[in-house]
């Protein structure tokens, strides 16, 4: 069964290559070719399908205990990163077409992300006594969840800066690809609003049910002084703070989009805590667990 | 047979006698069925637009088809010949295909990549088609060049991207807009540019207009064919915050849209994004408001050099564009020549190998005793004698099929050989076989006469 495992997996990571190659084409060829659009959507399905693949045949067989481990988690990743774009740009086809140019970004992430899930591959966490409870399957599942919707958040933050840059800057410079392909300011702020209003949720029960799961644990009590934890909890006031100002200081545009960069920012160095060994942190697992 | 047009267009006739020689629409069958009645004229398609009018034809005889074509114009229209001829072209064979494709790839066309031909040399097919003017020559060629036309316009961004000034700023509202459905335009003054401006955005979704102007009366009246409000141009700051889009030409010598304006705008919208096109000369809109969060302002100059770079894109996108009719005339031109001569070479081999089975077996009557090794022997003998007969005939045709007058070959053969087309035919005729018919008998035609 590992063989088929590892078969699945190059699979969907070739699939995921092709994906990106067919949405980057998409976005650079004169215009839109059909056989691009299909290639592109069709093999990141396909690719969405053979990690959830990769992921449920490994917990049966190995049991779920002996799957923990960064080469699982960075799968599930880059599994949920394709799942929420291709929601995103089904419910979006209708609206604009050109939402798919996202996947130029989104797919090369989730390629990235299973290499870098090849290069720990049989890294096993051992399940302490820590991590052992049902609280951490939920915590590590919604943490995923919102990285993975906040890395959406963060292609579509991008494109919207750059597509305002181009609108501002017409007569300097010539339009180009970003103002043909990318799509509208208006379809970017929303959709980022989305994302963000997505990973928000999941961030909420990630810290929930971290500060759950610390509070049983004697040995964490000063979970509070934690700079990982502290972090994790900057990250989710950021995006909190992303959604207040959006709301009540009529903030949406360019300045919430560049909250949703900040944040992602701040995101990221809460993972890195912890798993670079630079920063300590008792909430440090192997392998770049979590 | 030879495809050959005959036309006018922009480029070599002005419009006193573009507008003289029309084919509108509830006259072209009509027309069709005249053109058609002459005796050269085997099937046809009259294109008629503002810019162009143009006769596709297939006539047996170059010159008499050619002839024919531009006395029907001169007896449809009353003009004299001699003058219409000044502003006629003249396009055979190969030369009048790559023509109807780059018409119908917008390549021909006044305005570049514009959209409106495909549709209209669509039409022009249909009608002739309708009118039972064509046949499979002719509706072969529309079908294929309708073809090459819709290549053209979804391989390349020819017609993707705005060329008109007013086209521009719907294009530009439409990057901060996704969709201008259900937004408020605001127009401040009621000249003819404006209105232009207006009708596009109109058409594009917008569906509230305010107007305002010094003169309120000409305000009014604008507001009415958009079904929209008029408002005092003294207080039509105050409205604004309803506009999502505002347009402004007035002939004021300084702004009348100023940065704190907007800002006080800006402030009750919520920031909600709010797009400006200042289309005066001198401006009406401070360009500083620009400046303001989520506020997206252009003048002319912006749009116009929108305008500039679309237009040296569709100049890019036309040379892929050419090299796309290049191809598919290729493909079309290949069909055209082989549909003369492969045919023709089924028929002459089925005919010669009647005659074969026919005379061996009436010969093999009379010698009853040969055994099956010699009869065999006289089988294979006369189907060798047919064979080496005609292999060469048939390779000559099959080179001559690629020459221009490749079809003079063909109707030789069949003249000399006598071959007949099938008759007598069901209704329900394959494609093919209607094809050939088709063809012997614009040959059989060719011939009596």
């Amino acid at each position: 069964m590992e063989k088929l495992t590892i078969v699945l997996f190059w699979l969907a990571l070739i699939s995921g290559i092709a994906s990106s190659l067919a949405y980057i084409g998409n976005f650079v060829a004169k215009a839109e070719r059909r056989v691009h659009t299909y290639t592109a959507v069709g093999s990141a399905l396909g690719a969405f399908a053979l990690l959830l693949a990769v992921i449920f045949i490994r917990a049966n067989t190995l049991g779920v205990a002996k799957t923990a481990g960064p080469f699982t988690i960075r799968i599930i990743f880059a599994a949920f990163i394709i799942g929420v774009f291709l929601l995103v740009e089904s419910i979006y086809a209708g609206k604009s077409s050109k939402v798919k140019a996202f996947g130029m970004v989104v797919m090369p992430v989730a390629v990235l992300l299973q290499f870098l899930a090849w290069h720990s591959y049989g890294v096993t966490e051992e399940l302490s006594e820590q991590l052992n409870s049902y609280w951490v399957g939920i915590h590590v599942t919604f943490a995923v969840l919102a990285y993975a919707s906040m890395t959406v958040a963060l292609a579509i933050a991008i494109a919207y800066l750059l597509q305002e840059k181009q609108l501002r800057a017409m007569r300097g410079k010539k339009p180009g690809k970003i103002f043909r392909k990318l799509p509208s300011l208006e379809i970017s702020d929303e959709l980022c609003h989305k994302s963000i209003a997505f990973s928000f949720a999941f961030l909420t029960l990630v810290v929930a049910t971290g500060v759950i799961r610390a509070e049983m644990l004697p040995e964490w009590s000063q979970w509070f002084m934690d700079p990982k934890i502290l972090m994790a909890i900057t990250t989710w006031l950021i995006y909190g703070g992303y959604l207040i100002v959006r709301e009540s200081f009529g903030w949406q545009g360019k300045r919430a989009n560049m909250f949703a960069v900040v944040g992602f920012a701040v995101g990221i160095i809460t993972y890195l805590i912890g798993n670079t060994g630079i920063i300590p942190s008792i909430h440090s697992y192997g392998g770049g667990l979590g | 047979m030879h495809i050959i047009l005959i036309g006018l267009s922009h480029k070599t006739a002005p419009v006193e006698i573009r507008e003289t020689v029309t084919f509108p629409e509830q006259i072209l069958s009509d027309a069709l069925h005249m053109l058609t009645g002459y005796p050269s004229i085997n099937e046809a398609v009259i294109l008629s637009t503002c810019n162009r009018m143009e006769i596709y034809a297939v006539a047996n005889d170059l010159d008499k088809g050619k002839d024919e074509v531009i006395q029907f114009i001169s007896d449809y229209h009353n003009i004299v010949r001699s003058k219409l001829e000044r502003y006629l072209y003249f396009r055979e064979g190969k030369n009048a295909i790559l023509h109807l494709f780059r018409v119908a790839g917008s390549l021909d066309s006044m305005v570049l990549g514009e959209a409106q031909i495909q549709g209209q040399v669509k039409n022009a097919y249909d009608a002739a088609f309708e009118a039972e003017a064509t046949s499979t020559i002719m509706n072969r060629l529309f079908r294929h060049a309708l073809l090459a036309g819709k290549r053209v316009r979804t391989e390349t961004e020819i017609g993707e991207s705005a060329v008109s000034v007013s086209y521009a700023a719907v294009e530009l509202a439409k990057k901060v807009f996704e969709n201008l459905a259900g937004r408020t335009c605001m127009l401040i003054g009621a000249g003819e540019m404006i209105e232009l401006t207006a009708t596009h955005l109109v058409a594009n979704g917008v569906t509230k207009v305010i107007v305002t102007n010094r003169t309120y009366e000409r305000a009014e009246s604008l507001a009415d064919k958009y079904k929209g409000t008029a408002v005092k141009f003294s207080d039509f700051i105050d409205h604004m915050v309803h506009a999502d889009i505002v347009i402004s030409s007035t002939g004021a010598p300084h702004y009348v849209v100023t940065k704190d304006h907007v800002a006080k705008v800006m402030h009750k919208r919520k920031n909600k994004p709010i797009f400006f096109i200042d289309i005066a000369v001198p401006r009406d809109i401070d360009p500083e408001v620009a400046n303001l969060y989520n506020v997206f302002a252009y003048d002319i100059d912006d749009l116009d050099a929108v305008v500039q770079t679309n237009l040296e894109e569709r100049k890019k996108a036309a040379q892929i564009a050419e090299k796309i009719v290049e191809v598919e005339v290729a493909n079309f031109s290949s069909w055209l020549s082989s549909l003369e001569v492969s045919p023709t070479i089924a028929m002459l081999r089925r005919e010669a190998e009647e005659i074969r089975l026919k005379e061996l077996e009436k010969h093999l009557r009379k010698l009853p005793n040969l055994s099956d090794a010699e009869i065999n022997i006289l089988n294979a003998l006369t189907s060798a004698i047919i064979n080496k007969i005609l292999h060469k005939p048939i390779v000559k045709l099959k080179e001559s099929a690629n020459r221009k007058d490749g079809y003079l070959y063909v109707e030789s053969l069949k003249y000399l050989f006598d071959i007949q087309d099938e008759s007598g035919q069901d209704e329900e005729e394959t494609a093919e076989s209607s094809q050939l018919s088709a063809v012997s008998h614009q040959l059989s035609a060719r011939i009596k006469n």
